[in-house]
């Protein structure tokens, strides 16, 4: 990545060096993944036989960067056992699940990732809310979670609360029986496995003897229960690397709590207490920004810019876009500051808290909020001409098996996940004909007039494809929709990728364009003037992220409303900010 | 960490059957096609091989003939497992101590594919190993030694090649291939030829000093001058010769020490299973216990703890499979698993003979009646009901007769040499005169002189059953009744011996098994009563000529009397002599054979 050879700051070589348990607070562009990486060369250069270090992380993407990056310097052997790569959810399962199993249940426990989806509901046709608003401990409904899926707790009878909760226990429970369980349950299990005195201790003396260190990196996305198991490890005799940046804490909605972080830090020794600061990422004026979007309470001052662009002076540019929606023009002149900057497009994303805001930005088709199956159908053969990686596009094509799983029937009684770990089925099984159908089922408007057309020739080509039983014929099944026409799209023109904020996670970019909408960035700008509300905290984390990501080009894209509230706050710190009305 | 138990479903000869193994040292013993190379072959299949080259697959043909799923079976579990070992093999733990780990592997034939794929699982839940688990435990296979000579001498590459690649650690091997077809002084070649010189003498200390070296063409690539590198062998100091010129022996210990040296990389895996498969094949007898002496040693010094003790163990594990007497009598009779094929002739045979008679009253035809199909068991001696001191018994019994005794199938203990030596004869030239096929049924089986009367710590080994599996087909005692040695009030000790030992044979469910023959007296004397005095006479003047006098006197009394005398008269005989001239006498057609000798002899061949 970087040229010329790493030479490490006495805070960064301090870190190598240490072996033990260690708490790691690092501010972005400190050169945590460089860090990181010689942490591992360190081990491994005098790694005893048959012992391993685990890496964890809370997303499949963190864990496939960390990975790419550190077989590229061909220090991952390859098996990597005895040592292990991989999401903390994987590391719960194959160490403290798997093994073992659930209490009072002989089956095999088995994995299924989309169960929290489940649909839960009081009596047949009642309102379907996701088994995930469902306390996987206690059973409880988790109020704001069931608000937002449009069920206000505070407004219905206790009653059919209580229906809600019963139906929720009793599924997880026939689940539990055939040992099927979601992360949530899973991490449920682990936990009362680690209660066991008779099991625990042998679990830690085993994995102490395979484990020389385990680093945990994006430590910041953990929820209490991680930070539990994460402890539960450390006292164990397992010398543990938490890495975090407790303002980059995104996932609060599975849980990720800045604030248990900190207390957690606190049961370090002090000598085990390490911070990372400096930026070697973004020049000056991206940093003096970056450091506006921490809460008040802990915002201090920028980080010193120390890369390769610690001198550049480009400045902030901010673009006003009038009205409520976010137009297309921003996509348009995020591309001309890159043609002018000669930075390639393909590098620099448009950063959105959603998908649509970004999608909008760049001016490709929306995502409908609608779940018609055409409407998916139609969505996952633009996600997947249109991704932006191959995990989306691998998301694109599970979507399409699933489509056709439900049109044949085959998902009426379980989940995709579910139905897949039932009846074993291998993606070999089924990927090229999902391939060959996405390509065949391509917008292409050479040959469908509109989305009609696309709709009428889906419906042709699906009926060879699928088996389907009695019942509703295939047009039923996937009847028309008025959204198919929106999310349909042509080549792309060429266009900077939009991207959520939760998929750029530690990426960085020589440019970023952050898109901020009228709807959130008005109590965002409250929240880091006054530190209230406190529920947009999370809000502001996110932004935080996003321009964050920047090496030398930062645009943020705010309603008009809001632009002067905003060059006031960001220029706070001294940052140069350019401001272009659309 | 050890093997210490195998479960196979259908494979091969194994219908159903689990095996145990010992932590250092195993041997399976029994007749041929009992099943012992199955045995060693399912440990192929389910264990990866140390030097990673795979030569055995599972077939079609490995599923059980006439098994009713068109499916086998082997699963392999391994006990006391260190916490490092049982974090690395957590993905195979069978509970929740994590202190024994399985693996399995599934072969099912049902499918349509033409290809099939072993499925290989782990753990009480039969889930995939984790990646690399399952390479943790590793076996070396020495196929019977009968092809050793011709495997190194016939240009046959592989295991050379794979010798010199121990030692050529990080280096390159064009360079040193490059180096080598110069000249002969490499440090590689002084290496192997130390490291195999040094197993050689480990091996071959106290029977005779050995040395090997490695000779080169002038050939380019490595893999080419691994091809017609040649082991030469000489005794120490001498020019080595090439290996067409040495003994047998000789060279299949080289073959031995060659992969000893592959033995010592075994430090990487937590536990190597060292696969011998009848090294007895041209194998010198005595070279034969020092093989395995080498072998269980090096099995033992992998016990010992390691610096690291995080580190995987290292451990070996000893599996031999062999017809030796020599090699069983050698090791404790606990680490000997018998091995033997039976007629399964339980609830599947009965079944059969009631459908065959529900048929005949239906039908007039007889039904044909399918033999069911024999299948192999096992029994661990370990496990058998047998007291401390018993078991020493039997040890120290076979390591100095090297007798067959635990082979099993038709076995006639007797007390002494002169029964062992008479019976053949006996019943070669009376009993069974008239039927071959009962004489060499009688030739099959196997005499055991026990030099004394203790019967019952051997009647336990062959008649104790297991799973309902015991050693002995047949079991036939001759012991003299002696009555002669106690008071006349007093009942016949031989009789007391008979009846302990039915009711012995009673209590293990093997009455219709065991039959036990006894005189009144002795041997000599019954000879004498059965009619056969002037012959006995000559044999014992033939060896006391100038005992006349005495022999009249003592053939002159009767009961009691007589056959103290008779006793008193051999007191000074060697035993062995007096049976090798009596034998001599047996053959002649006028000899008379007491009853008690014809009915044990008839009882053996039953």
């Amino acid at each position: 990545m970087r040229p010329q050879a790493f030479q490490p700051t006495p805070e960064q070589q301090d870190i190598i060096d240490h072996d033990g348990s260690a708490f790691v607070a690092a501010c972005p562009g400190a050169g945590k993944t460089q860090v990181m990486t010689e942490r591992a060369r360190r081990l491994f250069a005098d790694l005893p036989a048959g012992r391993g270090v685990a890496f964890l992380s809370f997303t499949q993407g963190a864990i496939f960067e960390l990975e790419t990056r550190l077989r590229e310097e061909g220090i991952l052997p390859s098996p990597v056992f005895p040592g292990f790569i991989g999401t903390f959810d994987s590391f719960v399962w194959q160490f403290l699940v798997a093994p073992f199993g659930i209490t009072d249940c002989d089956v095999r426990p088995r994995l299924i990732a989309d169960l929290a989806d489940l649909a839960v509901t009081s009596y047949s046709g009642a309102h379907p809310l996701p088994l995930s608003c469902f306390c996987p401990v206690t059973g409880k409904i988790f109020e704001q979670a069931a608000k937002l899926r449009g069920f206000d707790v505070s407004q219905k009878p206790a009653q059919q609360v209580q229906a809600y909760v019963t139906a929720a226990a009793g599924i997880r429970a026939v689940l539990r029986a055939r040992g099927q369980l979601g992360f949530d349950e899973a991490r449920g299990v682990a936990l009362e496995r680690l209660k066991d005195t008779g099991t625990a201790p042998r679990i830690a003396a085993a994995l102490a003897g395979r484990f020389r260190e385990v680093i945990v990196d994006e430590a910041q996305d953990c929820n209490p229960d991680d930070l539990h198991i994460i402890s539960w490890l450390r006292d164990s005799g397992l010398p543990v690397k938490v890495v975090c940046d407790p303002h980059q804490s995104i996932y609060e909605f599975r849980g990720g709590v800045t604030d248990q972080l900190i207390a957690f830090a606190k049961t370090f020794d002090e000598d085990d207490c390490k911070s990372l600061t400096g930026n070697f990422r973004s020049a000056p004026n991206i940093c003096r920004v970056t450091a506006q979007f921490r809460p008040p309470a802990s915002r201090g001052v920028p980080d010193e810019p120390l890369g390769r662009f610690k001198k550049d002076a480009t400045p902030v540019h901010i673009l006003s876009y009038p009205g409520a929606a976010v137009p297309a023009e921003i996509g348009t002149v995020f591309n001309e500051f890159l043609n002018e900057a000669n930075i390639d497009l393909a590098q620099s994303p448009i950063i959105a808290a959603t998908k649509a805001s970004g999608a909008a930005a760049a001016g490709q088709p929306r995502p409908s909020n609608r779940r018609d199956r055409a409407v998916r159908l139609a969505e996952a053969v633009t996600d997947f001409h249109f991704a932006a990686g191959f995990s989306d596009m691998k998301a694109a094509i599970d979507q399409v098996h699933q489509i056709l799983l439900e049109l044949e029937g085959c998902l009426d009684d379980l989940s995709y996940r579910q139905y897949l770990s039932d009846n074993e089925i291998e993606q070999v099984s089924w990927r090229p004909r999902v391939l060959s159908l996405l390509r065949t089922l391509r917008f292409d408007p050479s040959k469908y007039s509109d989305g009609k057309a696309w709709h009428a020739s889906a419906k042709n080509v699906l009926s060879q494809h699928l088996t389907l039983g009695d019942g509703p014929s295939l047009s039923q099944r996937l009847k028309w929709n008025d959204a198919v026409a929106t999310v349909l799209a042509a080549v792309p023109v060429a266009t900077a990728l939009p991207r959520t904020i939760h998929a750029v996670k530690g990426m960085e970019y020589p440019a970023v364009c952050v898109v901020t909408t009228s709807s959130t960035l008005k109590r965002v700008l409250d929240f880091l003037e006054t530190g209230e509300p406190l529920a947009k905290a999370e809000e502001a984390r996110k932004l935080y992220v996003a321009v964050s990501r920047a090496e030398r080009l930062l645009v943020i894209a705010a309603p008009k409303s809001q632009t002067e509230r905003l060059v006031e706050h960001l220029k706070t710190q001294g940052a140069i900010l350019e401001v272009h009305k659309l | 960490m050890h093997l210490s138990q195998l479960q196979l479903t259908n494979f091969r000869s194994f219908a159903e059957e689990q095996v145990t193994f010992e932590r250092s040292l195993t041997v399976l013993v029994g007749e041929n096609n009992g099943g012992k190379s199955n045995l060693i072959d399912a440990i192929r299949l389910v264990s990866t091989p140390l030097s990673g080259r795979r030569d055995l697959y599972c077939e079609q043909t490995d599923i059980r003939f006439g098994a009713a799923t068109r499916a086998f079976s082997i699963q392999a579990t391994f006990e006391d497992l260190t916490p490092p070992q049982q974090g690395r093999l957590i993905s195979a733990a069978t509970d929740d101590t994590l202190n024994t780990a399985c693996f399995g592997l599934t072969y099912e034939a049902t499918g349509k594919q033409s290809h099939i794929r072993p499925n290989l699982w782990a753990g009480r839940f039969k889930t995939h190993p984790e990646p690399g688990a399952h390479e943790m435990i590793r076996h070396v296979y020495l196929p019977p030694l009968r092809d050793a000579k011709r495997a190194l001498a016939s240009g046959n590459p592989t295991r050379i090649h794979a010798l010199l690649h121990h030692f050529l650690g990080d280096r390159d091997p064009d360079e040193i291939a490059g180096k080598l077809a110069r000249t002969s002084d490499d440090q590689i070649l002084k290496d192997v030829d130390l490291a195999v010189a040094g197993g050689l003498d480990i091996l071959t200390t106290g029977v005779r000093r050995q040395s090997a070296s490695l000779g080169f063409n002038t050939d380019e690539k490595l893999i080419d001058i691994a091809r017609d590198l040649r082991f030469k062998l000489a005794d120490h100091g001498i020019t080595p010769e090439d290996l067409q010129y040495s003994g047998h022996g000789f060279a299949n210990l080289l073959y031995i020490a060659t992969i000893a040296v592959e033995l010592e990389k075994t430090d990487n895996a937590e536990l190597t299973v060292f696969l011998v498969e009848e090294p007895e094949a041209h194998l010198h007898p005595q070279l034969q216990a020092a093989v395995l002496n080498f072998l269980e040693e090096r099995a033992a010094q992998s016990l010992k703890p390691k610096e690291d003790q995080n580190a995987p163990a290292g451990h070996l594990q000893v599996v031999v499979a062999t017809h030796s007497p020599n090699l069983t009598a050698w090791v404790p009779s606990k680490n000997l698993v018998f091995v033997r094929s039976v007629a399964p002739v339980n609830e599947k045979h009965e079944r059969t003979a009631q459908q065959g008679s529900e048929q005949s009253e239906h039908s007039e035809t007889p039904q044909a009646v399918v033999a069911p199909r024999a299948q192999s068991r096992c029994i661990p001696l370990s496990k058998l009901d047998l007291s401390d001191p018993e078991r020493r018994k039997i040890d120290r019994y076979l390591d100095v007769t090297k007798s067959a005794l635990l082979f099993g199938g038709r076995v006639l203990l007797v007390e002494g040499i002169a029964e062992a030596l008479l019976l053949p004869v006996i019943a070669k030239y009376h009993v069974l005169k008239d039927n071959p096929s009962a004489f060499r049924t009688f030739r099959s089986a196997v005499f055991v002189p026990i030099h004394g009367v203790d019967f019952i710590p051997y009647a336990k080994a062959l008649l104790s059953p297991f799973n309902d599996v015991r050693i002995a087909d047949r079991l036939v005692i001759i012991t003299d009744g002696d009555k002669q040695t106690v008071a006349a009030d007093k009942p016949i000790p031989g009789g007391n011996r008979k009846s302990a030992l039915e009711a012995l044979a009673a209590e293990r469910g093997a009455g219709a098994v065991l039959d036990v023959f006894t005189n009144t007296y002795s041997l000599e004397t019954e000879i004498v009563a059965a009619g056969n005095a002037h012959r006995l006479k000559a044999v014992y003047l033939g060896l006391h000529p100038q005992s006349e006098d005495k022999w009249n006197k003592a053939v002159a009394k009767t009961g009691d009397d007589r056959a103290l005398a008779i006793q008193d008269l051999f007191k000074t005989t060697p035993k062995g002599d007096f049976a090798q001239l009596l034998a001599e006498k047996a053959a002649s057609p006028s000899f008379v054979v007491p009853g008690y000798i014809r009915q044990a002899i008839e009882a053996l061949v039953k």
